[in-house]
């Protein structure tokens, strides 16, 4: 690496010197709708107090990343979110050298920034990340509350304010991806699942701004679609799905086309599931 | 023979022959004498004296012949005379002729039935007379003895049912088909009972024209197999034709929808299997574990609109689960159900015909609510029982149903004021309401009703739609039948109805209520159809476990070469573990041939991937490429234009395999393998040893099994090791129970492993067959063993499914090639081979 040192220079940091930070950008600034079920938000707050990390469990479209959203807005700090996959390695939470005109500069990676800032961390859908992040997540997680950057040799503490949380739906995942015991044991778990209906017949019509007798019929109508999870369907409708149909049906699409675009076709390629959302649809619409 | 054309006045004899007749007869045989005797007894009083002339005339021209065709047609011919059809009489003389001139055996055999046809043809005319065409046609085709044997045994009882049917199109196909060729009449049958008797005349009569023209085209088998329903394109022309919609057809997708509207499962099932004898014309009904429909609905309208009509029923009667009908609460002091609710009132009957009123009023209110859809459904169901009733100026109960669910109708008079009195009840049976509040408004209208509706039975009478009511359920009729006056059981009238805490609704809650338990003897019939088991499953592979009436029996379809069109479920593969042999076999196998295992082992480990995989040349990855920053660094100095892609990225190296090894354990692989001085099958299961050795290295998700059969009902397929079998212990014993027995009917063992093999998550799939030449079963030899082969081997590679095949003892030879395809398999007469030849083939296919 001396060896050209002279035209390039590698950096531990980029300096940053003007007034706005990086983490600014990951602010939430206005509040997100969100109707507490039960007894979380004061949960999460516990565990926030406590730094305690925090686990969501729930099937996909309940609310979880909007609980997050929630919650670092009550609480007034950044929320750095990942969508893990399959391909997510520890190194791309962590950060990489990228080039720089003549330089390799040091970029954190989205974990590290919330490491550094005090932000939120929310790992979504955590299992689908590979295993080398279980190297990263550990040690954030417990009371060593570090991470070591091996490219950079930094030994950095966690922010006081950084809280990891993150999300898995044990649902479709269970079979052949879980978390192992030592990760779990490391978190709080809070379980999410699909609102009451009458709670998530508000939920849609104040996010999608329809009346509230046309999202209460799209709930109905969910409740009935959930009864075939396992049957075939590997989720259930969430309330992200219902939302979007609230979405077209507010901008002029008919119900009947609204429902079946944003929510038969995106749960199933199957003609005979298909068929009997149809059949719902027939009845309850 | 006839009796046609002569004149009376020239043939006759002076007097009545009948005397004459008979003693003659008497004089030739006894029990001719008795027929003619009988014969004339019949025509007496009944036949006129033309009649009379020709029975006398064929009988002596018949008695000539011999006692037996004379004693025959004294049976035969006065039923002839009498069916008072006039078109009869000489097609019948005609089939006489020319079945005499093949035998009497024919004449017997095809004939003797015909009194009981022409009887179950009364009232229908020209049914016999096309009966009788068919017998002129084929006897006319001249059939050999051991057809018209046949026939004898087949014809009548077939001819009868169809007359009893009144089905003269069948009737008409016979004969044309009788006219084509004699041999596809039976194979018509068989579509008969499969189908074909529910086309109507244009759409019968077109699929004879193509079978027709297929017999023109492919010759008879075709035809026959067509007629049969045996090929996929005869079902599909059929369904094309069908304007009736079936269960079998329609009953999952009802299950889904009733898992979906109740959140557990309700079986579909055929209406005759439910237990207790239904109301005439009741269409549906249910229990705790199944609801009950027709085989088939085949209403005005075509199929979209009957297949409508089941979706409409199944969502009707799942309401009364779904809004608790049937959770009817406990009665005080009765303590029964709604019987001992009903049983307080003076007529039970009425009050169960208002209870079924109110309660399908409330239930509508809870439709119109949650599932607007359904409920104007039901709206316009109710409009067209009421239209089809005739009018009637008095109200009933019926119309008041109608008036109450908002499906309009006449409100004046009487039904004015019926309805006035229900209407302010049915507004207190809200979305809230339950069965129990039902009762309560049941015990408030109940005298007012009573008097306004005392003018007949008729209004008393509730009719809906299809027979869809909660009351009375067949399972627990009121033993009051209508009519019927009891007293009521408490003094002061009220029958006592407390609403309890269990007289909430209860979603789904049939069992323990009302609704009987599904017996179990039809439970155990199984044709039910449970939500949710059929999912997944290939278009050609759709009747699967369920279907074969197990869930270890699956049925595959069949290629057959002559017809060039499949077999739908034709083959039935019995899936089942493989008993355990002998303890010892393997360690001993292993022993015997420790160092090719060991060789093998070795080999395997080589393809085992080493942990991540470097790839360089990334414009973004984890880390740089040290060589390629330099080249950058010196690029851009220079003033270039630096080649960016200097990154490196670590992928992990990881095998994604999945292999099903396949064994041929017929009885020929007891043959002995020359070189190796062992069987076949021996030589096999040491190749398994050694193959399942080096696997258990490698790590690859691997299975075992073995098949051999007898005929098309029963492949035997038997998993020696499984995909989730630990591969230890008795999994390991199970490859010495192998034993030899049986055929080899491939095709349906390929598609069965292939399917086992399908259900892996695996990027490559590949299946290994060991095995010891050709096909060979019973109607599976050949051309058509080599086909089927040839197909299942093709549905494979369409799944994505790799296949290569090992032949033990048995020269190579072109034959092979074509059976596999030339570079899908090899041939090994001695095991020491096996493992070099396989690793190198593993290696290729697994990459």
């Amino acid at each position: 690496m001396a060896f050209y040192a002279g035209s390039l220079r590698m950096t531990s940091r980029e300096p940053r010197t003007d007034a706005m930070s990086p983490i600014d950008a990951y602010r939430i600034p206005t509040p997100p709708f969100y109707l507490s079920r039960g007894s979380e938000v004061e949960v999460f707050e516990a565990a926030w107090e406590a730094r305690l990390p925090v686990l969501l469990k729930g099937p996909t479209g309940c609310g979880k990343t909007r609980f997050v959203e929630y919650m670092a807005y009550r609480l007034g700090r950044p929320l750095v979110t990942v969508a893990c996959h399959e391909d997510l390695f520890a190194s791309d939470l962590i950060g990489r050298y990228l080039l720089r005109r003549d330089e390799t500069v040091w970029v954190d990676g989205p974990l590290t920034l919330a490491v550094r800032h005090g932000a939120l961390c929310y790992l979504d859908e955590v299992v689908e990340a590979r295993k080398d992040t279980t190297v990263v997540i550990h040690p954030l997680t417990d009371n060593r509350r570090r991470m070591v950057i091996d490219k950079t040799g930094e030994l950095l503490p966690a922010h006081p304010d950084f809280l990891m949380v993150v999300s898995y739906n044990p649902g479709y995942q269970s079979v052949l991806k879980d978390l192992k015991p030592s990760t779990r044991q490391r978190f709080v778990a809070l379980e999410f699942d699909y609102p009451e209906p009458e709670r998530e017949a508000r939920i849609v019509a104040a996010e999608a701004g329809i009346p509230p007798e046309a999202a209460a019929r799209l709930v109905a109508l969910a409740a009935k679609i959930r009864n075939l999870r396992e049957q075939g369907l590997a989720e259930g409708a969430g309330t992200r799905l219902l939302i979007h149909a609230g979405l077209l049906v507010r901008r002029g699409v008919a119900m009947r086309e609204a429902v079946r675009t944003a929510v038969c076709l995106p749960l199933t390629d199957d003609e005979h599931l298909r068929e009997t959302l149809e059949d719902l649809i027939a009845d309850v619409l | 023979m006839s009796c046609e054309g002569l004149s009376p006045e020239a043939a006759a004899p002076a007097a009545d022959p009948a005397a004459a007749d008979t003693a003659w007869a008497f004089a030739v045989a006894p029990a001719f004498g008795e027929a003619v005797a009988a014969g004339y007894a019949a025509l007496n009083g009944r036949a006129g004296r033309e009649a009379r002339l020709c029975f006398h005339r064929a009988l002596r021209a018949a008695g000539r012949e011999g006692a037996a065709p004379g004693r025959l047609i004294a049976e035969i011919l006065p039923p002839v005379l009498l069916c008072g059809e006039a078109e009869v009489r000489p097609v019948f003389f005609r089939v006489w002729e020319a079945l005499a001139a093949i035998g009497l055996q024919a004449l017997q055999g095809l004939l003797s039935g015909l009194p009981r046809l022409l009887s179950a043809a009364a009232g229908r005319p020209g049914l016999a007379a096309l009966g009788l065409e068919v017998l002129e046609a084929v006897a006319a085709s001249r059939p050999t003895h051991e057809e018209i044997r046949r026939f004898t045994r087949t014809l009548p009882p077939a001819f009868l049912r169809i007359v009893g049917e009144g089905d003269a199109a069948a009737l008409r196909a016979l004969r044309e088909l009788a006219r084509l060729d004699r041999r596809l009449l039976e194979p018509f049958l068989a579509g008969r009972e499969q189908g074909l008797d529910r086309l109507g005349e244009a759409a019968l009569s077109s699929f004879v024209a193509e079978a027709a023209r297929l017999l023109a085209r492919q010759g008879r088998s075709a035809a026959a197999a067509f007629l049969a329903l045996e090929t996929e394109a005869a079902r599909r022309h059929l369904g094309a034709f069908r304007e009736g919609a079936r269960l079998r057809e329609l009953g999952p997708r009802l299950a889904r929808y009733l898992r979906a509207r109740l959140g557990r499962p309700l079986a579909v099932r055929p209406l005759a299997e439910f237990a207790a004898p239904l109301a005439s014309g009741r269409m549906v009904v249910s229990d705790g574990r199944a609801l009950y429909l027709p085989e088939e609905i085949a209403r005005e309208g075509g199929r979209r609109q009957n297949e409508a009509c089941y979706r409409l029923l199944a969502g009707l009667e799942a309401s009364f689960h779904e809004f608790g009908t049937f959770a009817f609460p406990a009665l005080r002091p009765q303590g029964a159900g709604i019987k001992g609710f009903l049983a307080g009132f003076p007529d039970p009957a009425f009050a169960g015909e208002l209870f079924g009123l109110l309660e399908t009023v409330r239930v509508a209110r809870c439709l119109a609510q949650r599932y607007p859809g359904l409920a104007a459904r039901l709206a316009a169901a109710l409009a067209a029982e009421e239209e089809a009733l005739p009018p009637r100026a008095e109200p009933s109960l019926t119309g008041l149903l109608r008036l109450l669910v908002g499906a309009g109708g006449e409100e004046s008079g009487a039904a004015a004021r019926a309805a006035g009195i229900l209407r302010p009840l049915a507004d207190g049976l809200a979305e809230d309401a339950s069965v129990a509040d039902t009762a309560l408004q049941v015990e408030r209208a109940y005298e007012a009703l009573d008097r306004l509706l005392a003018g007949g039975e008729e209004a008393r009478r509730l009719c809906t739609p299809f027979g869809w009511r909660p009351w009375p359920h067949p399972g627990h009729e009121t033993e009051a039948g209508p009519g019927r006056r009891g007293r009521r059981g408490v003094a002061g009238g009220a029958p006592g109805l407390r609403r309890a805490p269990t007289a909430e609704s209860r979603p789904g809650g049939a069992e323990g209520g009302a609704g009987p338990p599904g017996s179990a003897e039809a439970a155990a019939r199984g044709h039910g159809v449970q939500a949710g088991a059929e999912e997944d499953v290939p278009a050609l592979h759709a009747a699967a476990a369920a279907a074969a009436g197990g869930k270890d029996a699956f049925r595959y379809p069949e290629w057959d070469e002559a017809l060039g069109d499949y077999l739908p479920d034709h083959v039935t593969v019995y899936e089942r573990p493989s008993p355990a042999g002998p303890p010892g076999f393997y360690a001993a196998a292993l022993a015997r041939r420790a160092a090719l295992v060991r060789a093998a082992r070795r080999a395997f480990e080589r393809l085992r991937p080493e942990g991540l995989r470097r790839l360089r040349g990334w414009r973004e990855g984890e880390a740089f490429d040290y060589g390629r920053l330099l080249d950058y660094a010196v690029d851009r100095r220079r003033g270039g234009v630096p080649e960016e892609r200097i990154f490196v990225k670590h992928l992990p190296d990881r095998r994604d395999v999945a292999v099903l090894l396949l064994v041929d354990a017929s009885r020929s692989t007891a043959a002995v393998v020359p070189d190796a001085g062992a069987s076949v099958l021996a030589v096999e299961q040491e190749a398994l040893v050694i193959l399942c050795e080096a696997l258990g290295v490698l790590g690859d998700a691997f299975a075992v099994a073995a098949f051999s059969g007898s005929g098309r009902r029963h492949v035997d397929y038997r998993v020696v090791k499984g995909f989730d079998d630990p591969w230890a212990g008795e999994v390991r014993d199970r490859i010495g129970g192998l034993l030899p027995q049986r055929n080899t009917r491939l095709g349906a063992a390929l598609r069965h492993a292939g399917r086992r093999l399908g259900e892996q998550p695996a990027r490559v799939r590949l299946l290994v067959l060991l095995s010891d030449g050709f096909p060979n079963d019973a109607g599976y030899r050949a051309e058509r063993a080599v086909a089927d082969t040839r197909r299942a081997l093709t549905e494979l590679a369409f799944r994505g499914i790799r296949f290569h095949a090992v032949t033990v003892n048995h020269p190579a030879e072109a034959r092979l090639d074509r059976l596999y395809g030339r570079a899908r398999h090899h041939v090994i007469s001695d095991v020491r081979a096996l493992s070099g030849r396989l690793l190198r083939t593993y290696r290729g296919l697994t990459r």
